[in-house]
């Protein structure tokens, strides 16, 4: 009778780590990952796990109440016994490795689940091309939780820390949520205004200025209603290194958000190509189609599989691997299955399910 | 409704006075009314409005998703032994029926409406099988035997249901036609109703059931009326089962495979109706626990056709062919698998025996197409074994060519093979293909489905040649530009297109297990080489990709700096600012449907005209009446659109039912949209098996014991469980010992706790909050007031309600509820403390520094409590500094555990020295399910239950231990020392300079001087002895009266108390009394008196 052992998950390779770990905690399964970059010759990176996939597994351990984290010497394999998420109020210093985003984007379905209201104080990376800059998840992730969770919740630009030293400061606030009510975000509408912030640290303040006028010269051809908002960081707020870069939101008819970014590595110096870069990410997006953008279907399915027991639609555009791989896993752990519907004529697909019902069984009764 | 038979229950009553009433009316004429009391009803359409409007308004409520039809209501007909349930079940299978049952034995679920079933279930008083019960039925029909009273069980029952959401209640009354005194009957009717109504709610229903027939059925008209009000009630939507899945199983079948032995583990399949919400693939298996035997896996869930179907509607026959008026005979079905006998038909445990007195049977022909008007071969007429007998002999095709039509595909997403083209030379492949096609019931659903998929591509691919050959003709007329355009989109298109059909299978397909960052490229692999499974990809720039863990897309197809046609299209196609391609008016105005513009026509005229030049030519040609029309749907469509806005930022709550509803109805819509044109598979898949369905459950591993103990008698409940419910965690709750239960609760001590669907023994620790939020350890409930009780379990959400029994036999007498509650948080930790007092001596005391002893036993202890307050019995104040080292001082021996601690002020020896601490006490990590349904004597409450830990006190009752007592622990005698003081030494300076009223003394007193004449003998005079004589005669005298009087005194008031006495019995029996008895005598005397003369 005792059914403890079919509760365990295992998989193999780094593959969607972090939404795998959230999934595990989420849905209270035991996660065995095996198989952790066995070969040292993929990338030179040296077996086993990376430090800030380890700082993640440290900010799941914070944020929940029980959590056993089991790692083996090499780091190639992980055990994860999921406890309750508490939430609560601490400190997190993220590794140079990826940007304060990597961290944010998966801790945030967590966060919503919490017991207690969340608020995190994240020190490193602000931006840097391997996640989500902050100023998008600024302009986009908070606004699109914000409609779809119904909570409050925020995210604070204290410093900002480019590659490589970092030593940005980043508030996050999150208040937990009881269920998520049904979603439908199937009309995408077409795209009626840009709004960006072009910013820069420790360099000339006139690099925000030749990154938005860069970036004018390719978005003003496609619509007039471009304004992008300049955001320079001197030495007190301006973390370890210099460093500058482009977020862009496309703002749609019916109130859907695409953004992009894009900075500048460690050692660029060329604001012109990281504007190119920056839009050409955004119309890439904006041609995909779909209601959220490749960065949030992710969270959004996510989101969709965790709420009510009602159907919850979204339109996508071109699914991601993550996105695609999610899904599955989302079927195995939680036993959710998406009806896909493909449109002809258009390029996007529509995701239907069926909310498993969650609700916040760690709230407590006021 | 008339009054009168909205009354019905009251019919005696209401027939006495009706006719008083009739003549009260006649008299004055005037009131004649459609209604009885038009007041009343308009009262109760506003309370009810009200009631609606509260829910409206609260956003927590729970919702009825499904339905209120969708399944059969349970009803449970719950009272204690020989109360009248059986009968009352009987007699209500009589009325809906038509048809007779010998004994009601398991769930009978009957057609009591056109659309609406019913499932009865009679519960006995046995603890578990009441508080199952509470847990599942809409309905509880309450009998109450009048002739008796009410009894515990029947209280016990109401609380257990509160405590679940409490359904409807109903209350039966039977054996009233044992009372021979109509005055008495009254009189009792009266006086349980009023009972009844305080234990409830005023006007709770009460049915008078006035005695049998000689059919042993209840009166049919009584029986009627008691159908009518089941058939009006509202029922409830419990939180918990709104959503929860579960089925109550009215069947129960050993599966297991006759090799395996006897006393193993065994296989057993289930049957019932799906209830609650759907039931649905939990953490990837389907979870179940079956109350009183514990969690369950179920191997598979199979929809079965529905067994006893509404007369209208049904997931059988979805859309009905003909609305019926009226429910026939025929409709009026009866399931009742586990009865042992309906209508003659007897079910044993090895044969079946058959007894047909009915007319009703006619022998059918063999075919069913032409047995019935409806010519339906499925026709609800056949039941399910009937039409398996028709299919087995409708052999049309033999065995062996139906081998041949079989198909299998040797690759996935390959051709399939024809099993017939092994054998045939020359068989043509496309015919085999399509025989397959429309054999394919038979074959496997995956079969098919990966069938369909290929057809389905084939077609696709071949309508695409066809357009893009139209399109090129349109195109031809047009500039090169636009052309060029078009066949960069439609290339697009098309290779977008071919993944998207794909991508279903792609996702969740046997292929899924592929690593690849781009769906599309992907697909397109697998669209160039299908059988590309056999070989495994060498580990490519995608592995590369995988382990940055990006979310995103990274792939530019384009590029946007230089490729313009690209942008243009682009812009077109997805930008506020782009007109559409072929002038389409239709797209413009989406584009500009910005409220601003449609707000006004004049705004949009004069606005609109720069971008779209033919559009304001075509307006301006307009006639005004079209124009009319134009800003009508605008604002229509507008509407609309701010009406979905307004719905998507949710979390208000609802101005008022009809909102509530249509949002509801929004919402249903949507689902059945979602769901059409969905094969079964993908729909079991999506949505999990809906309320209403008729299910077959297959448990495994499910111990031997409960094929061997089954009764019918106890309810089966397979209840649905959600992620996470499986692990065990600290759940604190709210409780209250419930007034009726006897004695006190103690923490530690185990106790039953019934949450959700489960029943388990527990050991709570009772802790009530302190005001500085402080949870304070508990030994004992308190007296009349909540507290909170943290204990073991599985976790339930917050609010939930439960119920704690120390046991669920009978071996506790009294009332059987310990205490009742809800969940309010569950975690892995809680910080409950209770407090402690250390006590120390000082044993050498400096001016401020105490050095202090016997707190501690050793100096690791005391560092642990470095800092921490100290405080002595007179009220001095102080810490603890540190700890002292064996030889620390040098007068005296340091004990280990001996610390020097300062203070506010100079400590005596004699002074006692407290610390006051808070230790954590944690909740035994003690949890065992309840397996009720595995007792062999279930029903006789054998106390002999392996599953449950006895209490001590139980133990040592049953062991006849006395109980231990602690020395230490009683109370002795106080011996307290007198303590002797020092006399006070004053320096001789200080004394010197007192005043002399403070200088101590030191003269002492002086004696006063003693009498003389004290010692001396007294020689009197013959005179004065004579006089002294005297006087000793007259003192005797005085003295022998004095005691006379007194003795006199005594008898005379003892003489007054045995008066009072009597006079105070007199007015105890009471002035009534006393008649009563003279009466009594009196006319026993007047009889005797009579019969003499």
């Amino acid at each position: 009778m005792n059914s403890s052992k079919s509760q365990t998950v295992r998989f193999a390779g780094t593959k969607n780590l972090r939404s795998r770990l959230i999934l595990s905690v989420l849905a209270g399964r035991t996660i065995v990952i095996e198989d952790i970059r066995v070969n040292e010759s993929l990338d030179g990176g040296g077996i086993g796990l990376k430090d800030y996939e380890v700082s993640f597994l440290r900010l799941v351990d914070k944020l929940t109440n029980g959590s056993k984290v089991k790692i083996n010497e090499t780091g190639t394999s992980i055990r994860l016994v999921p406890g309750v998420p508490v939430g609560g109020e601490f400190e997190h210093e993220c590794p140079v490795g990826r940007p304060i985003g990597y961290f944010v984007e998966w801790i945030l379905p967590l966060a919503l689940f919490c017991k207690n209201t969340v608020l995190i104080k994240f020190r490193g990376v602000t931006n840097s091309e391997s996640a989500l800059a902050i100023d998008s998840i600024q302009s986009t992730t908070i606004p699109l939780l914000r409609r779809v969770a119904g909570i409050n919740l925020s995210v604070k630009l204290v410093k900002r820390g480019a590659e490589p030293g970092g030593g940005g400061l980043i508030i996050f606030t999150c208040q937990n949520a009881k269920s998520i009510p049904p979603l439908e975000l199937t009309d995408a509408g077409v795209v009626k205004r840009i709004r960006g912030v072009a910013y820069s640290t420790r360099v000339a303040p006139s690099y925000t200025n030749r990154l938005v006028g860069a970036a004018r010269g390719v978005l003003n051809r496609f619509t007039p209603d471009v304004y992008i908002y300049t955001d320079h960081h001197a030495k007190r707020t301006g973390g370890e290194s210099p460093g500058f870069g482009l977020s862009l939101l496309a703002e749609s008819t019916t109130h859907c958000l695409t953004v992009a970014d894009a900075s500048s590595g460690p050692d660029a110096n060329d604001p012109e190509k990281v504007a190119l870069d920056a839009c050409s990410r955004l119309l890439e997006e904006i041609d995909a189609g779909g209601c959220v953008d490749s960065n949030h279907q992710g969270l959004v399915i996510l989101m969709m599989a965790f709420g009510q027991e009602d159907v919850h639609s979204v339109r996508l555009g071109r699914l991601s691997g993550f996105t695609v791989q999610l899904l599955r896993d989302l079927r195995d752990f939680m036993g959710v299955e998406f009806k896909v519907a493909p449109e002809r004529d258009e390029s996007s697909v529509v995701l239907s399910c069926i909310g498993l019902g969650f609700s916040n069984y760690s709230k407590k009764l006021s | 409704m008339a009054k009168s038979e909205a009354e019905g229950g009251e019919q005696s009553d209401d027939k006495k006075n009706g006719s008083k009433k009739d003549k009260k009316n006649k008299k004055s004429g005037q009131e004649r009314r459609a209604f009885a009391k038009p007041g009343a009803l308009a009262r109760s359409i506003k309370i009810s409005a009200e009631r609606d409007e509260r829910r409206a308004k609260n956003p927590n409520a729970p919702v009825d998703r499904y339905g209120n039809d969708a399944a059969p209501k349970v009803v449970a007909v719950i009272g204690p032994r020989r109360s009248g349930k059986s009968t009352l079940i009987r007699s209500l299978v009589r009325h809906y029926t038509r048809r007779k049952v010998g004994e009601v034995l398991g769930p009978m679920t009957m057609v009591s409406g056109k659309k609406r079933r019913l499932t009865f279930i009679e519960v006995s008083d046995d603890l578990s099988s009441i508080i199952d019960a509470a847990k599942v039925a809409d309905l509880i029909v309450c009998v109450i035997d009048a002739h008796y009273g009410f009894e515990m069980e029947t209280f016990e029952m109401l609380n257990i249901a509160a405590a679940h959401g409490m359904p409807n209640v109903m209350g039966v009354l039977t054996h009233l036609d044992k009372f021979r005194d109509g005055k008495q009957l009254t009189k009792v009717k009266k006086r349980l109703k009023s009972r009844f109504w305080a234990e409830l709610y005023d006007g709770a229903k009460l049915f008078y059931f006035s005695g049998l027939t000689t059919h042993e059925d209840y009166l049919s008209r009584e029986v009627l009326n008691l159908s009518r009000f089941i058939s009006v009630t509202k029922y409830k939507v419990v939180r918990w089962r709104s959503e929860h899945p579960y089925v109550l199983a009215d069947r129960v079948e050993d599966m297991t495979d006759p090799s395996v032995g006897k006393a193993e583990d065994r296989t057993v399949a289930a049957f019932g109706y799906v209830r609650g919400s759907s039931l649905r693939l939990v953490n990837g298996s389907w979870a179940l626990h079956v109350a009183g035997l514990g969690d369950l896996r179920a191997r598979k869930v199979d929809v079965l056709p529905d067994p006893c179907p509404p007369a209208q509607g049904g997931y059988d026959h979805p859309s009905a062919e003909v609305k019926k008026r009226k429910i026939g005979d025929k409709d009026r079905i009866l399931y009742a698998p586990m009865s042992g006998e309906v209508d003659g038909i007897m079910y044993d445990k090895d044969a079946v025996y058959i007894n047909l007195p009915d007319a009703r049977f006619s022998e059918r022909p063999e075919d069913g197409n032409k047995d019935d008007g409806t010519g339906d071969p499925g026709d609800r007429g056949d039941r399910e074994g009937e039409s398996m007998v028709k299919d087995l002999q409708k052999v049309e095709v033999g065995m062996d060519e139906l081998k041949k039509q079989q198909q299998m595909s040797i690759l996935p997403g390959g051709v399939p093979v024809a099993s017939g083209r092994f054998f045939d030379d020359q068989g043509e492949e496309d015919d085999g293909v399509e025989e397959s096609e429309e054999e394919d019931s038979d074959d496997s659903q995956r079969q098919s489905d990966e069938d369909e998929d290929v057809n389905r591509k084939s077609s696709v691919s071949d309508s695409e040649e066809e357009d893009e050959e139209e399109e090129e003709e349109e195109a031809s007329g047009e500039d090169y530009a636009e052309t060029k355009w078009k066949e960069l989109q439609l290339n697009r298109a098309k290779r977008k297109q071919w993944t998207q059909l794909g991508l279903a299978r792609y996702i969740y397909g046997s292929a899924a297990t592929a690593d690849d960052e781009q769906v599309e490229e992907n697909a397109e692999e697998e669209n160039e080489e299908d059988e590309g499974d056999f070989f495994t990809k060498k580990s490519t720039d995608a592995e590369v990709d995988d382990d940055r863990d990006l979310s995103r897309v990274l792939i530019l197809a384009t590029n946007w700096s230089r490729d313009e046609d690209a942008c243009s299209e682009l812009k077109q196609r997805r930008f506020a600012t782009g007109s559409g391609i072929d002038g389409d008016e239709d797209e413009g105005d989406e584009v500009y449907g910005d409220f601003q513009d449609v707000e006004t026509g004049e705004k949009f005229e004069n606005g609109a005209g720069e971008d779209d030049p033919e559009g304001s030519e075509s307006l301006s040609d307009l006639d005004e009446e079209e124009l009319q029309k134009r800003r009508e749907e605008k604002k229509k469509q507008f509407d609309a659109e701010y009406e979905d806005m307004k719905t998507d930022t949710q979390a208000k709550p609802h101005e008022n039912v009809q909102q509530v509803d249509h949002e509801r109805r929004l919402l249903n819509e949507k689902r059945t949209d979602l769901l059409s044109g969905v094969d079964e598979a993908t729909r079991q898949a999506i949505e999990g098996i809906l309320p209403g369905r008729y299910v077959r459950v297959e448990l495994e591993n499910v111990p031997v014991e409960f094929i061997q103990h089954f009764n019918p008698r106890y309810p089966v409940i397979l209840g649905g469980l959600q992620r996470g419910d499986e692990k065990k965690m600290l759940i604190r709750s709210r409780v209250k010992r419930h007034r009726w239960k006897r004695g006190v609760l103690k923490s530690h001590d185990p106790i039953v706790m019934s949450i959700g669907w489960r029943r388990y023994q527990t050991a709570p620790v009772y802790s009530i909050e302190d005001p500085n939020k402080r949870q304070r350890f508990l030994k004992y409930t308190p007296e009349h007031m909540h507290c909170y009780a943290t204990f073991w379990g599985f976790p339930a959400p917050p609010s939930t309600g439960l119920v704690a029994c120390q046991s669920l036999g009978r071996s506790i007498k009294g009332f059987r509820v310990g205490a009742m509650g809800t969940v309010t948080d569950v975690d892995v930790q809680f910080n409950i403390v209770k407090k402690l007092k250390l006590v120390g001596e000082p044993f050498v005391v400096h001016k401020n520094t105490a050095f202090i002893k016997r707190m501690f036993n050793s100096e690791l202890e005391v560092n642990k409590f470095v800092g921490a307050s100290l405080r002595t019995v007179s009220g001095i104040r102080g810490t603890i500094k540190k700890a002292l080292r064996p030889g620390a001082s040098d007068s005296t021996p340091c004990p280990p555990g001996a610390f020097r601690a300062t203070f506010e002020d100079k400590l005596l020896r004699s002074d006692l020295v407290f610390l006051r601490a808070w230790v954590p006490v944690d909740p035994k990590e003690y949890c065992s399910v309840a397996t009720t349904l595995l007792e062999a004597k279930l029903g006789t409450r054998d106390e002999t239950n392996s599953w449950r830990m006895r209490t001590t006190r139980e133990l040592r009752e049953a062991k006849q231990l006395p109980i231990p007592t602690n020395t230490d622990s009683l109370y002795k005698p106080i011996e307290r020392e007198t303590r002797r003081f020092n006399p006070m030494q004053i320096p001789k300076k200080l004394e010197e300079a007192l005043p002399y009223a403070s200088r101590p003394k030191q003269m002492k007193k002086k004696n006063p001087p003693k009498r003389l004449n004290m010692d001396r003998a007294v020689v009197m005079e013959p005179e004065e002895r004579k006089e002294y004589h005297l006087m000793q005669m007259i003192g005797t005298v005085k003295n022998e009266r004095v005691q006379k009087r007194k003795v006199a005194a005594k008898e005379r008031l003892a003489k007054k108390r045995k008066e009072l006495a009597k006079e105070e019995e007199k007015h105890q029996m009471g002035e009534t009394k006393r008649r009563k008895q003279r009466y009594i005598t009196e006319g026993l005397k007047q009889k005797k008196d009579r019969e003499n003369s």
